[in-house]
């Protein structure tokens, strides 16, 4: 409701009716205010409808928008040319959270893109693309979005409708265009054609052209058609979107279409609205859910699977060679200087005793080939007991019934021998290795001692038959007992003469007593060192034996 | 490019237009495009060609495909006369369709002096009516650019007047 002007304000004029007032330029005073309060007046009115009456228009179209879009922009600018300040600090608080946003949209698709490109390399998909740029010559990246494109508006042609000339023409610069005036009028041409060839209503006007992937959709305005060249399957939303830009042109170029004699350099204007029309979607055409199988845990897997394996085989190589060379270290006869593990070949190397287990024979048991390791002996001998007895038995040659042992140095001989072959054993013994003394074993020493005996004819004190071989070895022993026995403090041979049966008691005891004697006497004539030992010996008679044969003489050793 | 059946309407031009379309769009569509472009003193004039399929007893030309031209050349082969009459025939249908347009008859087969049906008088006659013409021939290429040329002269001209 317009408000209405108070009074006063115009009585200036309304005081004086009968003589007009002359204003300064000329005209009359009453009618110059007349006017004025017209003006005020109509202002008042239009201020009072003028924000419905825009609401209104608002909510009925964009028309409103469009006009005053012009204004905007140039107040925008004013603004900024005269205190940016001013719409800096107003769009502060929007550049933040649309930064952060375009930070995350931009990583995401980079994630995405990368996703996208590693399952398109890696996939059979992927690879058959490969080929396929390799043999159309186009980049790859060309091939792969082709493929995996939903649409792609690759052109916007914008035609004269009544002389079929092209006015615009927008593309992607990846795609190859033909002549666009000459293709602009071929497509007039085929709507003319369509038109007569198939009976339609006289304002049916060609929709679209369909070939394989590839269509083009048609817009008209009255004076005005938009044909945008798609590749792929595009919503039909996207037509909204063509019809919106085409009604725009139509709007804003009409008295240009009306006047059109031929130059086209007046719809320049019309190429960011025909811009806005080349839009495209990417898109996963066939995508399994949620398919375990993407090229990255595939590659992943197949890492992991030949790092366990070759993990496996790695672990496994080195506990066989740690075994290996311990088992190695634990033998006698052999000394490791060297144990290298190789990746494919090992390398082993030290001493070893030629009675030692052989390395590598041995090496076999550890699951290892010949080849696999690299062998380097050098010989040396060991003194370990069990060599150094294997080496006294091969080179001393010992009769039987001799067995060797060796401890500390000292190898003892355990059995019975001549002296002789003592004698010679004690020489060489000392130069085998490790071999520091030599000693008869005092334990077969005795028991050959004590087994043996001198048989008498009985009845007399005459050795039998054959006893000198018997006696010069009993001297033997007794000797290495005296030489053997030093250790000992003391040691008592008792040489004890029998008799058998066939006298009196004593007879037999003093027949016994004299064949003790006569081996006593017959050992220290023998003997020097026998006879320098003679304390140790006793010559006893013990008279008729249990057996007949007990026509001997024995010995007993007595040890401390 | 109007005129009857084999009066060498594309032969005519072929060399001397841009084409992507071949001759097959005469019989599926009844129109190929072609393009030349020719400079009249200051002026590039981009001429779209539409070569239309021959009119004979069998198929007329479509009336559609005139709309929205500035200009045409009707022609005539030199050595079928009824050639001659057809086009008088087409040039009434164009101006009865379209209105009143600049145009050129283009008399072609000029190279066959020997088998010539249309007499010089009837050529005469053609010049009374204050129609514009040229001996053209498609094999030797005679006077085809100054034909394009002077065409686009009289566009310009019809524009600025």
């Amino acid at each position: 409701m317009p408000r209405s002007i108070p009074q006063k304000e115009l009585q200036i004029s309304s005081d004086n009716p009968d003589t007009p007032e002359l204003s300064a330029n000329g005209g009359s005073l009453p009618n110059e205010l007349g006017e004025l309060r017209k003006i005020i007046v109509q202002s008042e009115e239009v201020s009072e409808v003028l924000p419905d009456a825009l609401k209104k228009r608002a909510e009925k179209d964009n028309q409103l928008a469009e006009a005053t879009l012009p204004l905007v922009e140039e107040n925008i600018r004013q603004s900024v040319l005269r205190n940016p300040r001013i719409l800096a600090e107003a769009i502060f608080p929007i550049i933040g959270p649309a930064i952060r946003k375009a930070i995350a949209e931009a990583l995401s698709q980079m994630v995405q893109s990368l996703n996208q490109t590693l399952e398109n390399s890696l996939s059979p998909k992927g690879l058959k693309w490969r080929l396929e740029a390799m043999q159309t010559g186009k980049p790859f990246a060309e091939v792969v979005m082709l493929n995996s494109l939903l649409y792609r508006v690759e052109q916007v042609f914008l035609i004269h409708k009544k002389t079929g000339i092209l006015l615009q023409h927008v593309a992607l610069n990846t795609t190859e265009t033909q002549d666009g005036e000459m293709v602009s009028a071929m497509l007039t041409a085929i709507q003319d054609f369509v038109h007569d060839s198939f009976q339609t209503s006289e304002d049916a006007t060609l929709d679209s052209l369909k070939v394989r992937d590839l269509s083009v959709w048609i817009e008209n305005s009255p004076d005005a058609i938009l044909a945008a060249v798609i590749r792929g399957n595009a919503p039909l939303s996207l037509r909204e979107i063509f019809l919106e830009a085409i009604e725009q042109i139509q709007f804003e170029q009409e008295k240009d279409f009306h006047k059109f004699e031929g130059d086209t350099s007046v719809f320049e204007d019309t190429k960011p609205v025909l811009q806005e029309c080349l839009q495209m979607q990417l898109g996963e055409k066939e995508k399994p859910k949620g398919s375990v199988l993407t090229p990255f845990n595939v590659l992943a897997g197949i890492l992991g699977i030949l790092l366990l394996v070759g993990g496996f085989f790695y672990v496994r190589d080195y506990w066989r060679w740690s075994n290996y060379v311990e088992r190695l270290r634990s033998e006698p006869g052999i000394v490791i200087t060297d144990a290298e593990r190789g990746f494919f070949k090992h390398e082993i190397a030290g001493l070893r005793d030629n009675l030692a287990v052989n390395p590598e024979e041995i090496a076999g048991e550890y699951g290892f080939d010949a080849d696999d390791v690299r062998q380097n002996w050098k010989p040396f001998q060991d003194a370990d007991p069990k060599f150094v007895v294997q080496r006294a038995e091969k080179f001393l040659n010992p009769p039987p019934g001799v067995q060797f042992s060796f401890e500390n140095g000292v190898l003892t001989a355990n059995g019975a021998a001549s002296a002789e072959w003592f004698a010679e054993a004690k020489k060489f013994a000392l130069a085998l290795t490790g071999v520091n003394e030599f000693r008869v074993g005092l334990t077969g020493l005795l028991i050959q001692i004590d087994a043996k005996k001198i048989v008498f004819n009985c009845g007399t004190t005459d050795y039998a038959q054959n006893q000198e071989k018997a006696i010069s070895e009993q001297i033997s022993n007794l000797e290495i007992l005296i030489d053997e026995a030093p250790t000992r403090k003391s040691f008592f041979v008792a040489i004890e003469g029998y008799a058998d049966e066939s006298g009196t008691e004593a007879t037999n005891a003093q027949i016994s007593q004299a064949r003790a004697d006569k081996i006593l006497t017959e050992f220290f004539a023998k003997s020097e060192k026998l006879k320098q030992n003679n304390q140790n010996f006793k010559a006893v008679g013990v008279g008729a034996g249990r057996n007949a044969s007990e026509c001997v003489v024995r010995f007993q050793v007595f040890l401390e | 490019m109007l005129g009857a059946t084999g009066v060498g309407k594309t032969s005519l031009v072929r060399r001397f237009v841009q084409s992507i379309y071949s001759e097959k769009y005469h019989t599926t569509i009844g129109v190929k495009i072609d393009k030349k472009l020719v400079t009249v003193g200051e002026t590039e004039v981009n001429l779209l060609l539409w070569d239309l399929q021959g009119e004979d007893e069998t198929f007329k030309i479509r009336p559609a495909f005139l709309r929205g031209a500035s200009a045409y050349f009707i022609v005539v082969d030199l050595t079928r006369h009824e050639t001659f009459v057809t086009a008088f025939s087409i040039q009434q249908m164009v101006e009865r369709e379209v209105g009143r347009l600049p145009f050129l008859v283009l008399f072609n087969k000029n190279d066959l002096t020997e088998q010539f049906e249309i007499l010089p008088e009837e050529l005469e006659q053609m010049m009374k009516y204050g129609w514009k013409m040229f001996r053209t021939s498609a094999k030797s290429g005679e006077r085809v650019e100054e034909a394009f040329q002077k065409i686009a002269e009289k566009m310009l001209k019809t524009d600025c007047a």
